[in-house]
């Protein structure tokens, strides 16, 4: 069963429609995968999902569930979302800003428990982030500051998480650690995945599914097989690519050819 | 440094500061009888009046003030997401004043001066909050309404000085300046609320650290932001509108006491708010001997000492700090 579902998502800003009747399911345990240009209505759609602004026409359900229905506390615990641009916050440790992802499964007047501490260490060793836990997150270099986020989103325990280009600040070391780590956590069944990921290759080699969006719609939807082809990437990005076969993977792996 | 040990060296530097207070004032007292008047409260005598009946009460009224303007001080910060947020700065306490300078100038006094403080501190809190909602104010906006604000009420407490009798014109000037000497009859009974209020907030100690990563992250950690913003907004104009009443505009403590508990106990509310309410209590009591002892017998209003030694301590303070230290 979806453990994310968006039927005939319809929303846009003043009067103009961005996205017009998105439709797509997300499977339980997988990675998934949102590409395509510069305004093709990607983060628009990431708002839908993460149940922060109502599609004007169209549900998103959460396993079952319409969003909207479900309140924003127990949504929480079950969804963390990772929007693409967050200001810097206040001084707080690494260890306080992870610690704060608990928040949707805290009493006002419990203190944190056992339970709670173990999993924001489990989230802060997973994401390499437990050495550096007592500096400042405003002191950290934009790629640690990345982690840190990321860590935070994990200390909610959830189900499913939703992100924006999340490794747009990190070198590709890091891209690679941080979507490797995406992808055994989902392995594990414990963890959906939807990402929005700017780098088609990084996309075919992580992604179990994409979406291929443009001017607001699905232009392709499959494997990476099936959505990374020639004829799509020049539909849609308006330039010419080869697309070959990785040998050892045999996922698809695009060259670009620079013209002039 | 470790947080428990921050916090008490806090209490321990609140409680010198009862301490000294106790045996300094206006009227001298030589130590050896204010501690024999301390020892045995039923002696009574000159001493024991002097020190239960003037100074000790004095003492607990600026530490209840200075612990909840620091409080509020911290809300601010965190909600509006603005290291220059504080009661006075966002016009709260200039509306508190206006409404003071009526009830004063009306020769209304205690629980009447107060509801009218609070209508002040509420208007301003409506007009920026208003403005925040209806036209999705950023929150550099909101100081800027806040500061227009206080501009426009102090504009209007001087054109009702201009029009009243002089003689009304200089207790309302002296009182505005902020000071701990004459308390309005209540004032106790009114400390005696908002004193648990101002502690309450500590409750919201997680909310606050959310609100202070700003609206979307609270969302998607499952925070009612504006519920949240609503409710400590309203306790935070109350508390401050009950310190107005009692002791005037002292300037300061709000925007001071907090800089300088998050650069000790760092920027989660769980301590931050108990660290500013304990710095703000030692730091409003030291003040108001310092305001006794400085030329003495007069008095300085306290608002003079906490606005110079605030300011300046403030300006070293952001010379030293490094920028990622600061919200």
């Amino acid at each position: 069963m979806d453990v994310l579902r968006a039927e005939g998502i319809t929303l846009g800003y003043g009067k103009t429609p961005v996205l017009r009747d998105v439709t797509f399911g997300v499977p339980g345990g997988s990675v998934f995968g949102i590409i395509g240009p510069n305004g093709a209505g990607k983060t628009t759609l990431f708002k839908a999902l993460s149940r922060l602004v109502k599609p004007w026409k169209g549900t998103v359900s959460y396993r079952g569930a319409d969003v909207w229905g479900i309140p924003r506390r127990q949504f929480a615990r079950k969804v963390a979302v990772i929007p693409q641009f967050r200001s810097v916050p206040p001084p707080f440790t690494v260890s306080e800003f992870v610690s704060m992802g608990r928040y949707p499964h805290a009493g006002r007047l419990s203190r944190q428990g056992r339970e709670d501490e173990r999993v924001v260490a489990e989230a802060m060793e997973l994401l390499d982030v437990a050495g550096f836990g007592h500096k400042l997150v405003s002191s950290l270099s934009g790629g640690e500051m990345q982690r840190v986020f990321l860590a935070q989103g994990l200390a909610q325990s959830p189900e499913l998480i939703l992100m924006d280009e999340p490794t747009a600040h990190l070198d590709i070391g890091q891209k690679i650690r941080a979507l490797d780590l995406m992808k055994s956590l989902s392995r594990g069944g414990r963890l959906t995945t939807l990402v929005i990921l700017h780098d088609l290759n990084l996309a075919g080699m992580y992604c179990d599914r994409l979406i291929m969006m443009h001017r607001g719609v699905i232009h392709a939807e499959g494997t990476p097989e099936e959505v990374l082809t020639g004829k799509h990437i020049a539909e849609v990005y308006g330039m010419p690519v080869r697309v070959g076969l990785d040998a050892a993977t045999s996922k698809p792996h695009i060259f670009f050819l620079p013209q002039g | 440094m470790n947080r428990a040990a921050v916090l008490a060296l806090l209490l321990f530097f609140t409680l010198a500061s009862v301490v000294v207070a106790l045996f300094t004032g206006g009227t001298p007292l030589p130590p050896a009888e204010t501690l024999r008047a301390l020892l045995d409260p039923s002696a009574g005598g000159m001493a024991g009046t002097l020190v239960w009946e003037l100074r000790l009460p004095r003492v607990i009224t600026a530490g209840t003030v200075g612990a909840s303007l620091a409080a509020c001080g911290v809300v601010f910060q965190a909600i509006l997401r603005n290291p220059l947020a504080e009661p006075y700065t966002l016009g709260v306490s200039g509306g508190g004043a206006l409404g003071a300078v009526i009830a004063i100038l009306l020769g209304l006094g205690g629980l009447p001066m107060a509801a009218l403080c609070f209508a002040g501190c509420c208007l301003s809190v409506g007009v920026v909050l208003g403005a925040a909602y209806a036209r999705n104010f950023t929150n550099s906006m909101l100081i800027l309404t806040g500061v227009i604000l206080s501009f426009i009420f102090s504009s209007a407490v001087m054109f009702i000085f201009s029009v009243a009798s002089s003689r009304d014109v200089h207790a309302a000037i002296l009182w505005l300046m902020g000071s701990l000497s004459s308390p309005p009859e209540g004032s106790g009974a009114m400390l005696a609320a908002i004193l648990p209020l101002a502690l309450g907030l500590t409750l919201f100690a997680r909310d606050l650290n959310l609100l202070s990563l700003g609206d979307e992250t609270s969302y998607h950690l499952g925070l009612d932001a504006r519920k949240a913003k609503a409710l400590l907004l309203l306790a935070a104009s109350l508390i401050t509108g009950v310190c107005v009443a009692v002791s005037g505009v002292i300037a300061f403590i709000g925007l001071v006491i907090p800089h300088f508990s998050r650069r000790l106990a760092g920027a989660d509310h769980r301590f931050l708010l108990p660290a500013s309410m304990l710095a703000g209590a030692g730091f409003l009591i030291l003040c108001d001997s310092l305001s006794q002892a400085v030329i003495r017998p007069l008095e300085l209003p306290v608002g003079v000492i906490t606005g110079i030694v605030g300011g300046v301590f403030f300006v070293l303070y952001l010379l030293r700090a490094r920028p990622e230290e600061v919200i």
